[in-house]
Protein backbone atom coordinates (compact mmCIF):
# COMPACT_ATOMS: atom_id res chain seq x y z
CA UNK A 1 0.00 0.00 0.00
CA UNK A 2 1.28 3.43 -0.81
CA UNK A 3 2.08 5.56 2.21
CA UNK A 4 0.90 9.06 2.94
CA UNK A 5 3.87 11.10 4.09
CA UNK A 6 7.11 9.23 3.51
CA UNK A 7 10.09 10.49 5.47
CA UNK A 8 13.08 11.45 3.32
CA UNK A 9 15.56 13.30 5.52
CA UNK A 10 16.22 15.64 8.39
CA UNK A 11 18.71 18.50 8.32
CA UNK A 12 19.80 20.64 11.26
CA UNK A 13 21.99 23.71 11.26
CA UNK A 14 23.47 25.46 14.28
CA UNK A 15 24.83 29.02 13.99
CA UNK A 16 24.74 28.85 10.19
CA UNK A 17 24.05 31.66 7.75
CA UNK A 18 22.33 29.32 5.29
CA UNK A 19 21.20 25.70 5.49
CA UNK A 20 21.30 23.43 2.43
CA UNK A 21 18.89 20.51 2.37
CA UNK A 22 20.57 18.43 -0.31
CA UNK A 23 19.39 15.50 -2.45
CA UNK A 24 15.90 15.41 -1.02
CA UNK A 25 14.03 15.51 -4.34
CA UNK A 26 13.92 12.59 -6.76
CA UNK A 27 11.78 10.94 -9.40
CA UNK A 28 9.95 9.09 -6.61
CA UNK A 29 7.58 11.96 -5.79
CA UNK A 30 5.88 14.92 -7.49
CA UNK A 31 4.87 16.67 -4.27
CA UNK A 32 6.94 17.20 -1.13
CA UNK A 33 6.29 18.56 2.32
CA UNK A 34 8.85 20.01 4.62
CA UNK A 35 8.35 20.93 8.26
CA UNK A 36 10.42 23.66 9.84
CA UNK A 37 10.27 22.69 13.50
CA UNK A 38 12.83 25.15 14.75
CA UNK A 39 14.09 28.50 13.50
CA UNK A 40 15.68 31.07 15.77
CA UNK A 41 18.19 33.82 15.33
CA UNK A 42 19.50 36.78 17.29
CA UNK A 43 18.91 39.41 14.60
CA UNK A 44 15.42 40.27 13.43
CA UNK A 45 14.76 39.24 9.85
CA UNK A 46 12.71 37.03 7.58
CA UNK A 47 13.89 33.68 6.30
CA UNK A 48 13.21 32.38 2.81
CA UNK A 49 14.15 29.55 0.51
CA UNK A 50 16.25 29.01 -2.61
CA UNK A 51 16.54 25.87 -4.68
CA UNK A 52 19.54 23.68 -5.52
CA UNK A 53 20.08 22.67 -9.14
CA UNK A 54 20.91 19.19 -10.49
CA UNK A 55 24.52 19.64 -9.45
CA UNK A 56 23.58 20.69 -5.91
CA UNK A 57 24.51 24.32 -6.50
CA UNK A 58 22.26 26.95 -4.96
CA UNK A 59 20.37 28.99 -7.57
CA UNK A 60 20.94 32.66 -6.77
CA UNK A 61 19.72 34.13 -10.06
CA UNK A 62 16.72 36.48 -10.08
CA UNK A 63 14.37 33.68 -11.09
CA UNK A 64 11.91 33.66 -8.18
CA UNK A 65 8.49 35.28 -7.73
CA UNK A 66 6.80 35.24 -4.34
CA UNK A 67 3.99 36.76 -2.32
CA UNK A 68 2.83 36.39 1.22
CA UNK A 69 0.40 37.80 3.71
CA UNK A 70 1.87 38.63 7.10
CA UNK A 71 -0.94 38.33 9.65
CA UNK A 72 0.09 39.97 12.90
CA UNK A 73 -1.89 39.53 16.08
CA UNK A 74 -0.65 42.91 17.29
CA UNK A 75 -0.98 45.08 14.16
CA UNK A 76 -2.60 45.50 10.76
CA UNK A 77 -1.90 42.67 8.34
CA UNK A 78 0.66 43.31 5.60
CA UNK A 79 1.06 42.00 2.06
CA UNK A 80 4.56 41.58 0.66
CA UNK A 81 5.59 40.43 -2.79
CA UNK A 82 8.38 40.46 -5.36
CA UNK A 83 9.05 39.32 -8.90
CA UNK A 84 12.39 38.33 -10.43
CA UNK A 85 13.89 38.01 -6.99
CA UNK A 86 16.90 35.98 -5.84
CA UNK A 87 14.91 34.00 -3.25
CA UNK A 88 11.38 33.19 -2.04
CA UNK A 89 10.50 35.05 1.13
CA UNK A 90 7.97 34.34 3.89
CA UNK A 91 9.17 31.08 5.39
CA UNK A 92 9.87 32.32 8.89
CA UNK A 93 10.88 35.20 11.09
CA UNK A 94 12.78 35.44 14.33
CA UNK A 95 14.48 38.05 16.45
CA UNK A 96 15.53 35.93 19.37
CA UNK A 97 17.38 32.72 20.08
CA UNK A 98 14.93 31.91 22.85
CA UNK A 99 13.68 28.39 22.21
CA UNK A 100 10.18 29.11 23.40
CA UNK A 101 9.45 31.48 20.52
CA UNK A 102 10.73 29.26 17.74
CA UNK A 103 8.83 28.95 14.48
CA UNK A 104 6.51 26.21 13.25
CA UNK A 105 5.96 25.85 9.51
CA UNK A 106 4.70 23.38 6.91
CA UNK A 107 5.42 24.00 3.22
CA UNK A 108 4.80 22.03 0.04
CA UNK A 109 6.97 21.93 -3.06
CA UNK A 110 5.55 20.83 -6.41
CA UNK A 111 7.38 19.17 -9.33
CA UNK A 112 10.94 20.05 -8.31
CA UNK A 113 12.58 17.09 -10.01
CA UNK A 114 10.71 17.47 -13.32
CA UNK A 115 13.18 19.20 -15.64
CA UNK A 116 10.49 20.53 -17.97
CA UNK A 117 8.49 22.28 -15.24
CA UNK A 118 8.85 25.31 -13.06
CA UNK A 119 9.01 24.51 -9.33
CA UNK A 120 6.12 25.86 -7.28
CA UNK A 121 5.76 26.14 -3.54
CA UNK A 122 3.22 27.22 -0.97
CA UNK A 123 3.29 27.25 2.77
CA UNK A 124 2.16 28.52 6.11
CA UNK A 125 4.11 29.46 9.18
CA UNK A 126 3.31 30.44 12.75
CA UNK A 127 5.94 32.50 14.56
CA UNK A 128 6.26 34.55 17.71
CA UNK A 129 7.55 38.09 17.43
CA UNK A 130 9.14 38.47 20.81
CA UNK A 131 7.46 41.16 22.87
CA UNK A 132 4.55 41.60 20.43
CA UNK A 133 2.68 38.40 19.67
CA UNK A 134 1.99 35.58 17.27
CA UNK A 135 2.26 36.16 13.53
CA UNK A 136 1.18 34.01 10.59
CA UNK A 137 2.62 33.81 7.11
CA UNK A 138 0.63 32.43 4.21
CA UNK A 139 2.99 32.31 1.27
CA UNK A 140 3.42 31.23 -2.34
CA UNK A 141 6.48 31.15 -4.56
CA UNK A 142 7.76 29.89 -7.89
CA UNK A 143 11.16 29.27 -9.45
CA UNK A 144 10.70 30.40 -13.05
CA UNK A 145 13.23 28.20 -14.78
CA UNK A 146 12.40 24.78 -16.16
CA UNK A 147 15.18 22.66 -14.71
CA UNK A 148 15.74 19.76 -12.35
CA UNK A 149 15.83 20.76 -8.67
CA UNK A 150 17.44 18.39 -6.19
CA UNK A 151 17.19 20.30 -2.92
CA UNK A 152 16.61 23.64 -1.27
CA UNK A 153 18.29 26.12 1.00
CA UNK A 154 16.99 27.98 4.04
CA UNK A 155 18.16 31.46 3.21
CA UNK A 156 18.54 34.62 5.26
CA UNK A 157 20.24 37.94 4.73
CA UNK A 158 23.40 36.70 6.35
CA UNK A 159 23.25 36.60 10.11
CA UNK A 160 23.49 33.21 11.76
CA UNK A 161 20.53 31.09 12.78
CA UNK A 162 19.59 27.68 14.15
CA UNK A 163 17.12 25.53 12.25
CA UNK A 164 15.80 22.00 11.86
CA UNK A 165 14.02 20.86 8.69
CA UNK A 166 12.24 17.54 8.05
CA UNK A 167 11.42 16.55 4.46
CA UNK A 168 8.72 14.13 3.32
CA UNK A 169 7.47 12.82 0.02
CA UNK A 170 3.70 12.90 -0.48
CA UNK A 171 2.19 9.73 -1.94
CA UNK B 1 21.62 9.08 -2.72
CA UNK B 2 18.74 10.60 -0.73
CA UNK B 3 18.33 9.11 2.72
CA UNK B 4 14.84 7.92 1.85
CA UNK B 5 16.26 5.81 -0.98
CA UNK B 6 19.04 4.56 1.24
CA UNK B 7 16.50 3.44 3.84
CA UNK B 8 14.58 1.68 1.09
CA UNK B 9 17.67 -0.33 0.31
CA UNK B 10 18.59 -0.99 3.91
CA UNK B 11 15.16 -2.30 4.69
CA UNK B 12 15.34 -4.78 1.87
CA UNK B 13 12.70 -3.18 -0.31
CA UNK B 14 10.39 -1.97 2.45
CA UNK B 15 10.07 1.79 2.03
CA UNK B 16 9.85 4.11 5.04
CA UNK B 17 6.12 4.64 4.66
CA UNK B 18 3.25 6.06 6.60
CA UNK B 19 4.54 9.04 8.54
CA UNK B 20 1.09 10.59 8.96
CA UNK B 21 -0.03 8.53 11.92
CA UNK B 22 -3.64 8.59 13.14
CA UNK B 23 -3.79 9.06 16.91
CA UNK B 24 -7.55 9.34 17.37
CA UNK B 25 -10.78 10.16 15.58
CA UNK B 26 -13.81 11.44 17.48
CA UNK B 27 -17.20 11.31 15.81
CA UNK B 28 -19.98 13.46 17.25
CA UNK B 29 -23.56 12.64 16.29
CA UNK B 30 -25.51 14.34 19.09
CA UNK B 31 -25.30 17.60 21.01
CA UNK B 32 -21.93 17.76 22.79
CA UNK B 33 -20.30 20.59 24.73
CA UNK B 34 -16.64 19.52 24.72
CA UNK B 35 -14.45 17.39 22.49
CA UNK B 36 -11.26 16.49 24.33
CA UNK B 37 -8.26 14.73 22.86
CA UNK B 38 -6.34 13.52 25.90
CA UNK B 39 -3.65 11.57 24.09
CA UNK B 40 -1.30 13.45 21.77
CA UNK B 41 0.99 10.49 21.21
CA UNK B 42 4.73 10.60 21.75
CA UNK B 43 7.66 11.93 19.78
CA UNK B 44 5.80 14.28 17.45
CA UNK B 45 6.93 17.85 16.77
CA UNK B 46 4.08 18.43 14.33
CA UNK B 47 0.46 17.32 14.63
CA UNK B 48 -2.16 17.51 11.89
CA UNK B 49 -5.86 17.89 12.71
CA UNK B 50 -8.84 17.60 10.38
CA UNK B 51 -12.32 18.89 11.20
CA UNK B 52 -14.97 17.44 8.94
CA UNK B 53 -18.67 18.25 8.51
CA UNK B 54 -18.78 20.43 11.61
CA UNK B 55 -22.25 21.63 12.65
CA UNK B 56 -22.85 24.05 15.50
CA UNK B 57 -26.03 23.80 17.57
CA UNK B 58 -26.27 27.60 17.84
CA UNK B 59 -25.99 30.18 15.07
CA UNK B 60 -23.10 32.64 14.85
CA UNK B 61 -20.81 30.89 17.32
CA UNK B 62 -17.06 30.31 17.14
CA UNK B 63 -15.26 27.00 17.23
CA UNK B 64 -12.61 27.51 19.91
CA UNK B 65 -9.65 25.54 21.18
CA UNK B 66 -7.88 25.39 24.50
CA UNK B 67 -4.97 23.20 25.50
CA UNK B 68 -4.64 20.82 28.42
CA UNK B 69 -1.53 20.63 30.60
CA UNK B 70 -1.37 17.76 33.06
CA UNK B 71 -5.02 17.15 32.28
CA UNK B 72 -6.08 20.69 33.25
CA UNK B 73 -7.52 23.10 30.72
CA UNK B 74 -5.46 26.29 30.37
CA UNK B 75 -7.51 29.48 30.69
CA UNK B 76 -5.02 32.24 31.56
CA UNK B 77 -5.99 35.68 30.26
CA UNK B 78 -2.91 35.96 28.04
CA UNK B 79 -2.16 32.29 27.40
CA UNK B 80 -3.11 32.50 23.72
CA UNK B 81 -2.76 34.71 20.66
CA UNK B 82 -4.38 34.59 17.22
CA UNK B 83 -4.07 36.22 13.82
CA UNK B 84 -6.08 35.04 10.86
CA UNK B 85 -7.76 36.40 7.78
CA UNK B 86 -11.42 35.75 7.00
CA UNK B 87 -12.51 36.02 3.36
CA UNK B 88 -16.23 36.05 2.55
CA UNK B 89 -17.81 35.23 -0.78
CA UNK B 90 -19.60 38.59 -0.83
CA UNK B 91 -16.22 40.23 -1.32
CA UNK B 92 -15.51 41.39 2.20
CA UNK B 93 -12.70 40.21 4.40
CA UNK B 94 -11.64 40.84 7.96
CA UNK B 95 -8.51 40.66 10.06
CA UNK B 96 -9.21 38.68 13.21
CA UNK B 97 -6.35 39.30 15.63
CA UNK B 98 -5.44 39.63 19.29
CA UNK B 99 -2.07 38.88 20.93
CA UNK B 100 -3.45 38.12 24.41
CA UNK B 101 -6.42 35.83 24.84
CA UNK B 102 -7.75 33.11 27.09
CA UNK B 103 -8.60 30.83 24.14
CA UNK B 104 -7.94 30.24 20.47
CA UNK B 105 -10.66 31.02 17.96
CA UNK B 106 -10.37 28.57 15.09
CA UNK B 107 -13.46 29.28 12.97
CA UNK B 108 -15.58 32.41 13.60
CA UNK B 109 -19.35 32.94 13.53
CA UNK B 110 -20.35 29.66 11.97
CA UNK B 111 -23.91 29.32 10.73
CA UNK B 112 -26.15 26.70 12.29
CA UNK B 113 -29.10 26.37 9.95
CA UNK B 114 -29.65 23.53 7.50
CA UNK B 115 -26.40 22.68 5.76
CA UNK B 116 -24.38 25.56 7.25
CA UNK B 117 -21.36 23.46 8.15
CA UNK B 118 -17.63 24.00 8.50
CA UNK B 119 -14.56 22.04 7.47
CA UNK B 120 -10.90 22.68 8.11
CA UNK B 121 -7.44 21.48 8.91
CA UNK B 122 -4.85 22.64 11.39
CA UNK B 123 -1.18 22.13 12.10
CA UNK B 124 0.05 22.16 15.70
CA UNK B 125 3.76 22.61 16.40
CA UNK B 126 5.86 21.74 19.46
CA UNK B 127 2.94 20.57 21.62
CA UNK B 128 5.08 17.92 23.27
CA UNK B 129 8.15 20.11 23.85
CA UNK B 130 8.34 21.58 27.36
CA UNK B 131 10.85 24.23 26.26
CA UNK B 132 8.74 25.79 23.49
CA UNK B 133 5.48 27.60 22.96
CA UNK B 134 2.88 25.66 20.97
CA UNK B 135 1.98 27.17 17.60
CA UNK B 136 -0.91 26.54 15.23
CA UNK B 137 -1.71 27.18 11.59
CA UNK B 138 -5.35 27.05 10.60
CA UNK B 139 -7.33 26.74 7.39
CA UNK B 140 -11.07 26.42 7.15
CA UNK B 141 -13.98 26.71 4.77
CA UNK B 142 -17.49 27.26 6.08
CA UNK B 143 -20.89 28.89 5.71
CA UNK B 144 -21.16 31.85 8.03
CA UNK B 145 -24.14 33.18 9.97
CA UNK B 146 -25.06 35.58 7.13
CA UNK B 147 -24.92 33.03 5.41
CA UNK B 148 -21.91 33.73 3.19
CA UNK B 149 -19.45 31.14 2.08
CA UNK B 150 -16.11 31.94 3.73
CA UNK B 151 -12.58 30.79 4.38
CA UNK B 152 -10.01 31.45 7.07
CA UNK B 153 -6.24 31.09 7.18
CA UNK B 154 -3.77 32.18 9.80
CA UNK B 155 -2.08 31.22 13.03
CA UNK B 156 -2.43 30.91 16.75
CA UNK B 157 -0.23 30.31 19.75
CA UNK B 158 -0.32 28.89 23.24
CA UNK B 159 2.19 31.23 24.81
CA UNK B 160 3.53 29.12 27.64
CA UNK B 161 6.43 26.68 27.55
CA UNK B 162 4.65 23.50 28.57
CA UNK B 163 4.19 19.96 27.40
CA UNK B 164 0.57 19.58 26.41
CA UNK B 165 -1.41 16.58 27.57
CA UNK B 166 -4.35 17.30 25.30
CA UNK B 167 -6.49 19.76 23.37
CA UNK B 168 -10.14 20.74 23.75
CA UNK B 169 -12.60 21.88 21.07
CA UNK B 170 -15.70 23.78 22.19
CA UNK B 171 -18.10 26.51 21.10
CA UNK B 172 -18.15 30.12 22.26
CA UNK B 173 -21.75 29.40 23.24
CA UNK B 174 -23.89 26.33 22.83
CA UNK B 175 -22.96 22.85 21.73
CA UNK B 176 -21.57 20.91 18.79
CA UNK B 177 -24.24 18.90 17.01
CA UNK B 178 -22.15 16.96 14.55
CA UNK B 179 -18.56 16.56 13.37
CA UNK B 180 -15.68 14.19 12.90
CA UNK B 181 -12.32 15.39 14.17
CA UNK B 182 -9.14 13.43 13.56
CA UNK B 183 -5.78 13.98 15.23
CA UNK B 184 -2.61 12.80 13.49
CA UNK B 185 1.03 12.88 14.46
CA UNK B 186 3.66 13.41 11.79
CA UNK B 187 6.37 10.90 12.64
CA UNK B 188 10.03 11.87 12.35
CA UNK B 189 8.89 15.48 12.61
Amino acid sequence: MAGNLEFIKSTTGSSVTSLDVTDCFSADYDVYQFNLVQFDRATADFAGIRFLDSGGTVITANEYDWAHMNMRSYSTFAERRATNNSYIDGLAYSQTTSLDTTTGAVWNIFNPYESSSYTFTKGQSSVMVDGYGVTAFKAIGVHKSAEQITGFQIYTAGTSFNATVKVYGVK
Amino acid sequence: MPIGQAKFGLLGGVADLGKLELIETQTITSSTALIDFEDLGTGYNVHFITVNNFHSATDSQDLNLRVLVGGSVQTGASDYGRAFNVNYSNGTNSQDKDPTLDRLRLIPEIGAFGREHANGYFYMYNALDSSKYTFFNQHSTFLSRDPFYATTFGAGSYQQSNTLSGIRFYMSSGNINETEISLYGIAES
